[in-house]
């Protein structure tokens, strides 16, 4: 057991750290601490551009294996980039489900051609993807979908509708679990396919969220097509696949969320000092839980992600645990940053409906218990598969 | 970073496991805290036959020289079975003198007194413990004599050495023999039999500073306190929560294991969560305890906190989830309970111990 950073994690976070400071400035300098929880949409433009530097430089897909491109850095590597990266104050990506949600399912189960496609665009930050998997109908029952594909000569045509699509209106692709096969199994109907966004067969409709916003969207489907190749695995194991994504969602990929968490936390114990909430033995109090879980969350992260340690017998589940103890965590956070505000709290900024950082922190975090697999279907999973509860 | 136990260590919790399993099931538990509260027999084979007595101790005393991850292995398993045995108060003991001991002046009397008292508990001694003692001390040239009452006195019914941790008006450590004129032990029962304390009246008592260069001893001492029940905590938490998700996969009512209702299951997800965060805690309180000072006093009561509530919450849950057996004094689930509950006492309380990490860094004055 052995808890030190390596010096060649020392290296690497100097690199990150000198690399940001000599990068996130001039045409870029806007960006910095911009498109947290609820500003999603400020400076996308810009935003688009930052992906492309951050891309012609090296730093997307630096998990990656070596044979796609990538720098294969370990885990410890991937945190440290990604704190050095928050520490910098560095704009909330646009690349998240690229990078960590699709390349590594085209890494694990693509074809030649497909990563040969798809996986330097996406390392140049130059192709941007958005996950069509929740429908109306299907929302934790993912299986229950019924957007269905037909193949139609050298193409699949595709009919049907998804929802709380996030990035799609700046997506050039889109990875659909769709129904294509007539089998009796629910599961094993489905496929897992790859769509270019701009069609006419695609239309986006922005779902307006109770913080005012839009960063989800519908997305409907009418005979809309992609080639026949853009399937990932045979057609009917679209399940297999997309559980390979939703297990990838809820590991290393939050940690960039979770170091953002810290710079919410400063900004919230500033606004109680400010208000002199902070004296409130009630409000100090949530503070001082609030850093210390923040702490533990880290710790658990670090340690869990890395894989089986050997202190338990049971099957650790890092994703579930880990959305567990952050999203809670967050959503607390939420309400501390309103409740430190006082009457404050109450009024916008502006109208029409402008609200304050911390305002938004406490309307958005309410999404978090719910999305990416919500804490109810958390909880069911590490009941029945980590602890072994009958179902 | 690499989280993993080496075979060695793995070897070392293993034995433990074993040993405990063999000699201390909980109708045994029940049967030795009814009597003395502390297994002799088990100490001896833990102390001496295992070699564990010298677990952090140097070399230079017969001692390990191992680190506060190999103990917290030992302590987790103790914990696991809510053992009657004055580990923890050893713990802290040898904890604190592996600190003092490379710090302390050769040839002068504190030293030799210290290897002496190291050497002891390397061949099993045992040791009490009690933090915030008011006592009086009075050094006149080498020697140092203490007046007054220690009321809480872990581990401290039958023990060879007491370490006294005072804070007022300065945090002063000290080792007082307890075979001496000027200590009178008053044996106490305590509502977990399992933990016994005593009260300490020493008049004139001779006792031996420890001091080491870097940081108040005494500071340290309440750390590794911290973070030894901490350890403690999150073994008989796993174990605890392994026992309750047995039974709840073989009582049935309604026609069906209650461990299939969802409320339940939903509970103990949420304990499963709770002690991989104490876990994750304790484990990097340890790593520091072990190699970089610096951290630990953020990181021990921060593990501390983590480490009770998810053990307090589990014994809770795990009553509750047995239902009327669950209430019984046949049952071990009061064990966890009683020990939880003492536990969460001795340091204070969650909360208390969140606003010691977050002082010391400085989280609310910026």
């Amino acid at each position: 057991m052995d808890l030190r950073y390596t010096a060649e994690d020392q290296e690497f976070r100097s690199e990150v750290r000198q690399w940001m400071a000599d990068n996130l400035v001039g045409e870029f300098a806007p960006l910095v601490g911009v498109g947290g929880p609820g500003s999603e949409h400020d400076h996308v433009d810009l935003r688009l551009e930052w992906e492309k530097h951050l891309g012609s430089a090296g730093w997307i897909g630096v998990g990656w294996p070596r044979s796609h491109g990538g720098r294969e850095a370990s885990l410890v590597q991937q945190v440290v980039f990604h704190e050095e990266y928050a520490a910098a104050g560095g704009p909330a990506r646009l690349d998240h489900i690229s990078e960590h949600l699709l390349a590594p399912t085209l890494i694990a189960f693509g074809s030649p051609e497909q990563c040969q496609r798809h996986l330097p665009e996406i390392r140049a930050g130059r192709e941007l993807w958005c996950q069509g998997y929740s429908e109306p109908g299907a929302g934790s029952d993912l299986a229950n979908i019924s957007t269905r594909a037909h193949r139609d000569g050298d193409q699949w045509r595709i009919n049907g509708q998804k929802i709380w699509t996030s990035l799609a209106h700046i997506a050039d692709w889109c990875f659909v679990l769709a129904r294509t096969e007539d089998t009796d199994s629910r599961h094993q109907r489905l496929s897992y396919l790859l769509v270019p966004m701009r069609q006419e067969g695609i239309t986006i409709r922005p779902i307006r969220q109770l913080t005012g916003t839009s960063e989800f969207n519908e997305v409907f489907f009418d005979d809309a097509v992609t080639d026949v190749d853009n399937v990932v695995g045979e057609p009917g194991e679209g399940w297999r696949v997309a559980m390979h994504t939703l297990e990838v969602e809820r590991g290393v990929s939050t940690l960039d969320q979770q170091l953002a968490f810290r710079g919410e936390l400063d900004a919230v114990i500033a606004a109680a000092r400010e208000t002199g909430a902070i004296d409130d033995p009630q409000i100090a109090e949530r503070i001082e839980r609030a850093w210390t879980e923040l702490v533990v969350l880290r710790q658990t992260a670090l340690r869990m992600l890395g894989g089986p340690d050997g202190r338990t017998d049971r099957a650790p589940l890092p994703g579930p645990t880990l959305k567990l103890l952050w999203a809670p965590w967050h959503r607390r956070l939420g309400e501390l940053a309103i409740d430190v505000l006082h009457l404050t709290g109450t009024v916008a900024d502006d109208a029409p409906y402008e609200l304050s950082r911390l305002q938004r922190l406490y309307l958005y975090t309410r999404a978090d218990t719910i999305y990416g697999g919500s804490d109810e279907i958390q909880r069911t999973i590490i009941a029945g598969r980590g602890l072994g509860l009958p179902r | 970073m690499d989280y993993s136990l080496t075979s060695e260590q793995r070897d070392l919790r293993d034995a433990v496991r074993e040993l405990v399993a063999d000699r201390l099931p909980s109708d045994r538990v029940l049967a030795v805290m009814g009597e003395s509260g502390n297994d002799r027999e088990t100490w001896d084979l833990l102390a001496d036959d295992m070699g564990l007595a010298g677990l952090l101790l140097p070399e230079s005393v017969g001692g390990a020289a191992a680190t506060h991850v190999e103990s917290g292995l030992v302590l987790r398993e103790l914990g696991a079975a809510v053992a009657p045995l004055p580990f923890l108060s050893h713990t802290v003991t040898a904890g604190v003198l592996a600190r003092a001991l490379p710090d302390a002046p050769e040839h002068c009397s504190v030293a030799e007194a210290l290897t002496t008292a190291a050497e002891r508990i390397t061949a099993g001694a045992t040791t009490g413990v009690g933090l915030d003692a008011s006592v009086r001390a009075e050094t006149t040239g080498a020697e140092c004599r203490l007046d007054g009452v220690v009321e809480h006195v872990i581990d401290g019914p039958g023990a060879d050495l007491f370490l006294l941790v005072s804070c007022e008006p300065t945090t002063e450590t000290y080792l007082v023999d307890a075979d001496q004129p000027g200590v009178r032990v008053e044996p106490r029962m305590t509502l977990d039999q399992t933990r016994r304390q005593a009260r300490l009246d020493l008049t004139g008592a001779v006792a031996t500073p420890v001091r080491a260069v870097d940081q108040p001893i005494g500071g340290w001492a309440g750390d590794l306190l911290r973070i030894a029940l901490a350890a403690e905590s999150v073994g008989a938490t796993r174990a605890l929560l392994a026992l309750t998700v047995e039974y709840l996969t073989v009582r049935e009512q309604f026609g069906r294991p209650i461990g299939s209702f969802q409320a339940l299951q939903h509970r103990c997800a949420d304990l499963a969560v709770a002690v991989e965060a104490a876990e994750s805690a304790v484990v990097h309180a340890e790593w520091a305890a072990s190699h970089d000072y610096g951290d630990v006093p953020v990181l021990a009561p921060i593990a501390a906190a983590t480490a009770v509530e998810a053990f307090r919450d589990t014994a809770a849950e795990a009553i509750q989830l047995h239902g009327g057996i669950g209430f019984t004094w046949e049952h071990a689930a009061h064990l966890y309970f009683k020990r939880a509950k003492s536990t969460e006492l001795i340091l204070g309380g969650a909360t208390r111990a969140r606003r010691t990490a977050a002082r010391r860094a400085g989280v609310l004055t910026g």
